[in-house]
């Protein structure tokens, strides 16, 4: 079996829709502003990447937005373009679909309203959706009610290495006969005190008030990373399923593979991320010769830059292409990995390296990528990703027309 | 306070509680499925119909099938008929 990536959705602070998140992305262009949802006194981080002008009444039926939390509005939306860029036919066959989406947080803003309905009113006033808009799973059983999906269906409770998982766990959903699969990760973390709360005790996030220097990852100046939001979801089949349909092809999942350091730190030393990447490596049957650019985690903080900097040079002796066009927006937990999967897709069709917004200079001894979109012949990207539970996970993704 | 709820306020109350709009006509010939009121959207309802009145409905309320048989029971305490309207 091959897995391949035949459809894409995204929402992120570049907008709704993968056209826009492409454009900001390959210019390189910088989304990170104020948090603007409520007074960040008493916090120490001050700026974020946010989804702009969401209205999810513009996107979703009004049952569906009353009963769900921000992280699953994203998540809907982005199963919706996901849908309908791979002309996936969901109708005759129910059971053919299933869903994965990722969540590191669940619905805390959709909780901590509720929550604060309990202190000032009281029990009677916490409202029934309370017992399900949290849960991380909610996004998963939504797309599924919405759209009659009733294939194989679950959760990754997962940091930003969820969507990686989810492509690697997509093999045996549709091994076991599931025809499609719709996963994903979604994150809504800013869009409450108590979200950024569950933040900021972690010591990783940026405490800089300047947009364009406050998340600087792999440079001397870099601080910890800007918190996103935002979810991306991709429509997962079997090549030859794919093709059968008439499907377009827009990437294959050549091999994934993914580590557990069980430490409360992004991977110490390194290891378990270079494990993760040789491993999604060996799976795709290719040296470090043929990968062609590499999506890094990117965390921004000089201690875990310097580990994955390490590993990079260990894995490529000879040097590869790195780039992190989440610098531009920030890191969105579940979302992030989700959207780095989409990045990689997007610029092995266009056949450019987006950039790393902000940083000027290629430091630490990598073929960073910066200032300006790098256009190369792309066949084959590395996606690797870390999470602050000690989670590490590479995906290998590949041109169709090379794979 | 009343001790009264009317159909009007009834389709506010499913809008602001379970998302679902719609009009007085529909409302009173529709069951709570019909309109896409799941069970969690009902107990919304019947919850901010209980702070309203300042006294509980009863289990039963939960369970009533369309938002005709809800106003019955609450202005005239009538039983709940499982039945579709």
């Amino acid at each position: 079996m091959t897995v391949v990536i035949t459809g894409l959705g995204t929402v992120s602070p570049a907008g709704v829709g993968t056209d826009g998140y492409w454009d900001a992305v390959s210019e390189g262009r910088s989304l990170i502003a104020p948090i603007p949802d409520f007074d960040t006194d008493g916090f120490h981080v001050r700026l974020c990447g946010k989804v702009p002008g969401f209205d999810p009444h513009q996107h979703i039926e009004g049952r569906y937005v009353v009963q769900t939390d921000a992280f699953s509005w994203f998540a809907m939306v982005a199963a919706d373009e996901a849908l309908r860029d791979s002309g996936l036919d969901t109708g005759t066959d129910p059971y053919a679909t299933g869903v994965l989406i990722c969540s590191c947080a669940g619905g805390v803003e959709f909780g901590q309203h509720e929550i604060a309905a309990l202190w000032s009113g009281g029990p009677d006033h916490v409202g029934p959706y309370q017992s399900i808009a949290w849960f991380y799973a909610a996004s998963t059983g939504q797309i599924s009610i919405r759209n009659g999906l009733k294939g194989m269906c679950g959760v990754l409770v997962t940091d930003e290495p969820g969507m990686l998982d989810a492509l690697g766990q997509s093999e045996g959903a549709l091994r076991r006969g599931t025809s499609a699969m719709l996963v994903g990760g979604s994150e809504a973390p800013l869009g409450s005190p108590f979200s950024l709360a569950c933040q900021a005790g972690a010591d990783v996030l940026s405490a800089g008030d300047d947009p364009s220097s406050a998340y600087l990852p792999f440079t001397e100046r870099a601080s910890g990373y800007v918190p996103a939001e935002g979810a991306a979801v991709a429509v997962a089949e079997d090549a030859a399923t794919a093709r059968a349909r008439g499907a377009r092809i827009r990437a294959v999942v050549a091999g994934h593979a993914s580590t557990f350091g069980g430490v409360g730190a992004f991977d110490p030393g390194g290891a378990g991320l270079l494990h993760a990447a040789r491993g999604a490596m060996d799976r795709a049957g290719i040296g470090p010769d043929d990968v062609d650019v590499v999506f890094a985690d990117a965390v921004g903080t000089p201690k875990a830059d310097a580990d994955e900097a390490a590993m990079l040079r260990e894995l490529f002796p000879g040097g590869v292409p790195v780039t992190a066009p989440k610098a531009g927006f920030g890191r969105a937990y579940a979302g992030a990995g989700a959207l780095d999967v989409a990045a990689a897709v997007l610029s092995l069709e266009h056949q450019v390296i987006p950039p790393t917004p902000q940083v000027s200079d290629a430091p630490c001894g990598l073929d960073l990528v910066v200032r300006v979109p790098r256009v190369a012949p792309l066949r084959t990207a590395l996606v690797l990703s870390r999470g602050l539970g000690g989670g590490n996970s590479a995906v290998v993704l590949r041109h169709p027309d090379h794979a | 306070m009343s001790n009264h709820i009317t159909i009007e306020e009834l389709v506010e109350l499913m809008s602001t509680c379970a998302g679902v709009r719609t009009d007085v006509g529909t409302a009173v010939t529709s069951t709570f499925e019909d309109l896409g009121v799941d069970s969690l959207g009902v107990l919304g309802v019947v919850s901010v119909i209980e702070r309203r009145l300042g006294r509980k409905l009863g289990a039963d309320a939960e369970a009533v099938p369309s938002p005709a048989a809800l106003v019955a029971l609450v202005n005239d305490g009538a039983p709940v008929s499982t039945e579709r309207v």
